[in-house]
């Protein structure tokens, strides 16, 4: 298993999964009309990190825009998490925000409805 | 518009509006929304939160014609009209798009999905749908109090056309 490291682009967000370190982040922007494309590389490799996570796994979330084929998505991505919870692991969830986006902070709500642990929230400071 | 060259592509800039009338495929909806987010950004700068709701309009809007003519088109796709304008205090969305006259009950019942609810009603429905992997579509715009959303189905002479309003209001007023 890599680490996948992804740059950010006009269109598709950065990402940094270590998998010895468990630290895993996810940042910019996404609204690909083929989304699905991208984040199929992360769910393949989210696949393979849970059947042996590291002891403590931290997502980092932290994104400026999301159309909703990407939330749908991500959403998916993020609920496989649930797996780690589920086999005694750590799982800590961070939801970062811009200052005063509702929108974020609302899908942000929507993704802790789904999880088997809180999503601590972070609004950046203006 | 119907008299319009349906082989010409046209984008016009002015000081407040821009329009574009022609094809909507993948390739072009990717490359306008990379142009058309930063411009949004740059102009409504002082408005932070306001130009990433207008340009959520933008996306889905035309993401949703792409899909659309990618279904029933292929790769023959008719010219759609879009248009961008700042208007005392708002920002005016228009989108014309030609349609098959067989597909507009199930148009209708998409643009109508989240109509007429009110905010906790359509919060439970995101909710539901994000637990189920399903999309919210245009469910995160029917939430929002800033938002006005018409659309019309015209059909004329054995053709369609779906035409949109959208008025996205920036300024104080919060949800």
């Amino acid at each position: 298993m890599e680490v996948l490291a992804i740059e950010p682009t006009a269109q598709e967000p950065g990402v940094t999964f270590n998998h010895i370190t468990g630290e895993m982040h996810l940042w910019g922007k996404s609204y690909s009309y083929e989304s699905a494309d991208f984040f199929e590389k992360l769910r393949n490799w989210v696949e393979q990190y849970i059947s042996s996570p590291a002891g403590t796994t931290t997502f980092t979330c932290n994104m400026e825009y999301l159309n909703s084929s990407s939330q749908k998505q991500l959403a998916e991505l993020i609920f496989m998490l649930n797996e780690i919870h589920k086999k005694g692991k750590e799982l800590k969830m961070i939801w970062k925000y811009e200052f005063g986006d509702e929108d974020m902070l609302f899908f942000g709500e929507l993704i802790n409805d789904g999880m088997s642990v809180s999503v601590r929230f972070e609004e950046e400071v203006e | 518009m119907e008299r319009m060259d349906s082989q010409v592509e046209m984008h016009r800039f002015y000081d407040h509006k821009q329009e574009y009338w022609g094809p909507v495929s993948q390739e072009f909806a990717d490359a306008y929304l990379v142009a058309v987010y930063e411009t949004l950004q740059n102009s409504l700068a002082p408005l932070k939160k306001s130009y990433k709701r207008v340009f959520s309009v933008i996306n889905e809007l035309l993401h949703n014609i792409t899909d659309y003519n990618i279904k029933y088109f292929q790769e023959d796709f008719p010219p759609s009209y879009v248009s961008i304008e700042d208007v005392d205090g708002a920002v005016v969305l228009k989108f014309h798009n030609k349609i098959l006259p067989s597909s507009v009950s199930g148009l209708a019942r998409s643009l109508n999905d989240g109509a007429y609810k009110e905010k906790e009603e359509i919060n439970e429905m995101c909710k539901n749908r994000i637990l189920k992997s399903q999309s919210l579509g245009l469910l995160l715009l029917r939430r929002r109090k800033d938002i006005e959303f018409k659309w019309k189905l015209k059909k004329s002479k054995g053709t369609a056309w779906l035409n949109i309003l959208i008025t996205v209001r920036y300024g104080s007023i919060s949800n």
